[in-house]
């Protein structure tokens, strides 16, 4: 009787270590769930922010780029498109092309020293040179996030909690214009 | 939650420098406590209270129950107000003696400097609050301090101009770095100590100066003088020893912690070699040192301030008592993260270095003449395509009148917003805010102010951009007002070109006879200026002793007002004097 009262025991201190690890790693995962989420709550942040900058940029520079217009219509139409994306994978594709419209713009815009002059294209430039960069860094935020949380749901034991409850991995923000994989130039 | 290496790395160092804040603060009260029983003890000796302790011999003394009881209690009661001293004070001290200001929304430079610490925080993936302050000197270099969890970054104006948006952004990065991960609490606490600590050495030998008793333990009385004049030379041994050994641990725990800085800007930036970069710029240039620091300060900066540096050498002495690694090998570390190789990028640099150089030095070996000519040569070329370029006809009762520059537009008193304008040299004409966007403020004429010096002829301020500065400029006279504080910001930025008409002016000023006067009045003996803030009477000053430039200051409301080309003249003379300089 008593050694079957110390295995039961056992068995019972045993069942609730491992439901309080089954706790535990729901929760790490449930942790990095809503960091990724916050993560791309951040991009999305950003990515109006943008959408809302553009017209401006474009209205206040389009007098100087008279010659440029189709580089100035392809920023226009990057911007719609990426606007209306109706999910993350296509977002993801549509801002890439946004991204890249838009370098091509403020490599035009370099051409064009008297758009120096003029303070208000330079604070506009700024603010969108400055959230292009928040983009770029809450994308490096979220892939590393979802990395994290991705790593952590195929891992064992891991996976198995994930699968019982449904988890779906993180799809990557990655590059996919070719401008932009190019080596870049090293200048001093 | 699981962690990255990295993290991992982040939270130990974090971890470690709590502990170390709590070994220095129990190191503090060891050394106070041990002051005030060398002290107690060493006073009743010089002052004969040995019968009121009933303690006759010097085993007596320095064994006396009340000694050890007291010096504890006192050695603790002082180190918390140490702490409580470093945290109000010590930090609103710094900020008074660097005359740090916090950054203008409306200034481009510093409206960038905001947003990089914004994209920081969203790279890191903290919220934390941080302050920005910007010092107003040409000098380049950048400090973090927190104190009292109130953390703080602070650059120079030099550094935000001279610096490329990414340099800024890495440097930036690495400070951030040093806020997070407790460094910059430790170090500023470790500085604030040192500094009290020196204060109360360098005050019990100072002199009496204008009749008042400045100096610690200071005794009129001669038969005193000599007792107490002991003691402060006891306590001052005692005091500067602490000093040494506080310097000492600052060292101790300096080096290493830029390298891992750098790192961890690395990976939030992911651009060494823009770090690389400023941290070789900051190096090259003579005018990070000298910030008008005290030593003790120095810690908080990226790159030591002060002169006679020993940080760039290697060695067991200077590994010892240095405060920041040599630049040289973070650079290098730098470098072969970003995979470039060293002996090119030193190449590349001095090269550059060599090039800038040359053609500074040019027009500099030639007489103030020549050099004014040249100068001409250079920028007519410029200033025809310019003018070309900047001229406007206006229309205006049933007549285009003009060409004017964009500068002269300024000052017509007819211009109205829905003005029309027509860029020589193109059929296209247009509304005045179509054309040029910068004249909106006429549509809020109402808020003008009157210019202090034709105000009454009708001339009125405009709020303008000036090398990127917000500034007001009276549309008829074309003087300036700006706030004093302000100014260094402006002289710091060459963005704006001088005319041929401004470089002949200003050479010729520097030649005249006129620079010879020492009185304001003799250069202008007009009526004192009214503030046309607070109506108060302005007063007339040189702006500096070196070009004897007049000026008008109201010193209530902190503004300066140049007459048309003064600050142009003083712009120029900075610059010269800059490029002689380098």
């Amino acid at each position: 009787m008593t050694v079957f009262l110390i295995v039961l025991g056992i068995f019972v201190l045993l069942c609730i270590g491992i439901i309080l690890y089954c706790i535990g790693i729901y929760n790490n995962i449930i942790g990095l769930k809503n960091q990724s989420e916050n993560s791309w709550s951040q991009i999305k942040i950003q990515l109006n922010r943008r959408y809302d900058l553009i017209p401006n940029l474009v209205e206040a520079v389009k007098g100087y780029l008279k010659h440029e217009s189709e580089t100035l219509e392809k920023v226009i139409k990057a911007r719609n498109i990426a606007a209306g994306s109706a999910n993350i994978s296509d977002n993801i594709k549509n801002e890439n092309m946004l991204t890249g419209a838009l370098k091509s713009l403020f490599m035009v815009m370099e051409n064009y020293p008297e758009l120096k002059a003029n303070q208000n294209v330079m604070h506009l430039q700024e603010e969108l040179v400055s959230t292009e960069n928040k983009i770029a860094f809450s994308r490096q935020l979220y892939n590393d996030s979802a990395m994290q949380f991705n790593t952590l749901i195929q891992s064992f034991p891991q996976n198995l909690i994930a699968n019982a409850f449904n988890f779906k991995q993180f799809d990557f923000f990655n590059v996919e214009s070719e401008d932009v994989l190019k080596r870049p130039e090293v200048k001093f | 939650m699981s962690v990255t290496p990295a993290d991992s790395d982040f939270w130990k160092l974090q971890k470690e420098n709590k502990f170390r804040f709590k070994i220095l603060l129990v190191f503090l009260f060891i050394i106070y406590s041990a002051t005030f029983y060398f002290v107690f003890a060493s006073s009743i000796l010089i002052f004969g209270f040995q019968n009121l302790l009933y303690a006759h011999d010097i085993k007596n003394i320095f064994f006396n129950i009340w000694f050890i009881t007291a010096a504890p209690v006192a050695g603790l009661l002082l180190t918390f107000f140490q702490y409580s001293y470093s945290n109000k004070n010590g930090f609103r001290t710094m900020i008074d003696i660097l005359k740090a200001n916090k950054p203008d929304p409306e200034d481009f430079y510093h409206k960038q400097v905001l947003n990089i610490i914004d994209e920081i925080k969203i790279a890191s993936g903290r919220r934390s609050r941080i302050d920005v302050v910007i010092l107003p000197m040409l000098a380049k270099n950048v400090f973090c301090a927190d104190i009292c969890g109130l953390k703080l970054i602070g650059l120079t104006e030099g550094l935000i101009f001279k610096f490329s948006r990414d340099e800024i952004q890495a440097l930036l990065a690495q400070q951030f770095t040093h806020l997070i991960n407790g460094d910059a609490e430790l170090i500023s606490f470790i500085c604030s100590t040192h500094s009290f600590f020196n204060n109360i050495a360098e005050g019990c030998f100072h002199e009496k100066t204008n009749g008042l008793n400045s100096g610690f333990l200071f005794c009129n009385d001669d038969e005193k003088r000599f007792s107490f004049g002991l003691n402060s030379v006891m306590l001052f041994l005692v005091v500067s020893a602490a000093g040494a050994i506080i310097k000492f641990s600052n060292v101790i725990i300096s080096r290493n912690r830029e390298f891992f800085a750098d790192l961890k800007a690395v990976e939030y930036t992911r651009n060494p070699l823009a770090l690389a970069n400023a941290l070789y710029k900051i190096g090259k240039s003579g005018l990070s040192k000298n910030l008008g620091l005290h030593q003790n300060l120095s810690a908080l900066f990226i790159a030591q301030p002060d002169c006679g540096s020993i940080n760039e050498k290697t060695g067991f002495f200077y590994d010892l008592f240095s405060t920041h690694p040599p630049l040289k090998e973070r650079i290098n570390e730098l470098l072969k993260i970003a995979g470039v190789s060293i002996k090119h990028f030193y190449f590349e640099k001095e090269r550059g270095d060599y090039l800038k150089l040359k053609r500074k030095t040019q027009p500099t070996n030639q007489t103030l003449d020549n050099s004014a000519e040249s100068i001409d040569n250079q920028t007519n070329e410029q200033n025809q395509i310019l003018q070309e370029e900047n001229s406007y006809y206006v229309f205006n009762k049933d007549n285009w009148e003009g060409p004017f520059k964009k500068d002269s537009l300024y000052s017509l008193q007819y211009l109205m917003p829905d003005s029309f304008i027509n860029i020589a040299g193109s059929q296209t004409v247009g509304k005045l805010l179509e054309v040029l966007p910068e004249f909106s403020y006429l549509s809020n004429k109402s808020s003008e102010t009157k210019c202090p010096r034709c105000g009454d002829l009708g001339g009125s301020l405009i709020s303008i951009k000036y090398e990127y500065a917000p500034v007001e400029k009276c549309r008829r006279c074309q003087g300036y007002l700006i706030d004093t504080d302000k100014i260094i910001r402006i002289l710091n930025r060459n963005i704006q070109k001088f005319s041929t008409q401004q470089i002949k002016s200003a050479e010729s000023f520097a030649k005249s006879s006129v620079r010879k006067l020492k009185k304001v009045s003799e250069f202008d003996d007009s009526k004192l200026l009214l503030c046309p803030k607070c109506g108060q009477k302005m007063i007339r000053c040189f702006f500096n002793y070196m070009d004897y430039v007049v000026v008008d200051r109201c010193l209530v409301c902190n503004l300066t007002w140049f007459d048309n080309n003064e600050l142009e003249l003083i712009q120029y003379f900075v610059e010269k004097r800059s490029s002689e300089i380098c």
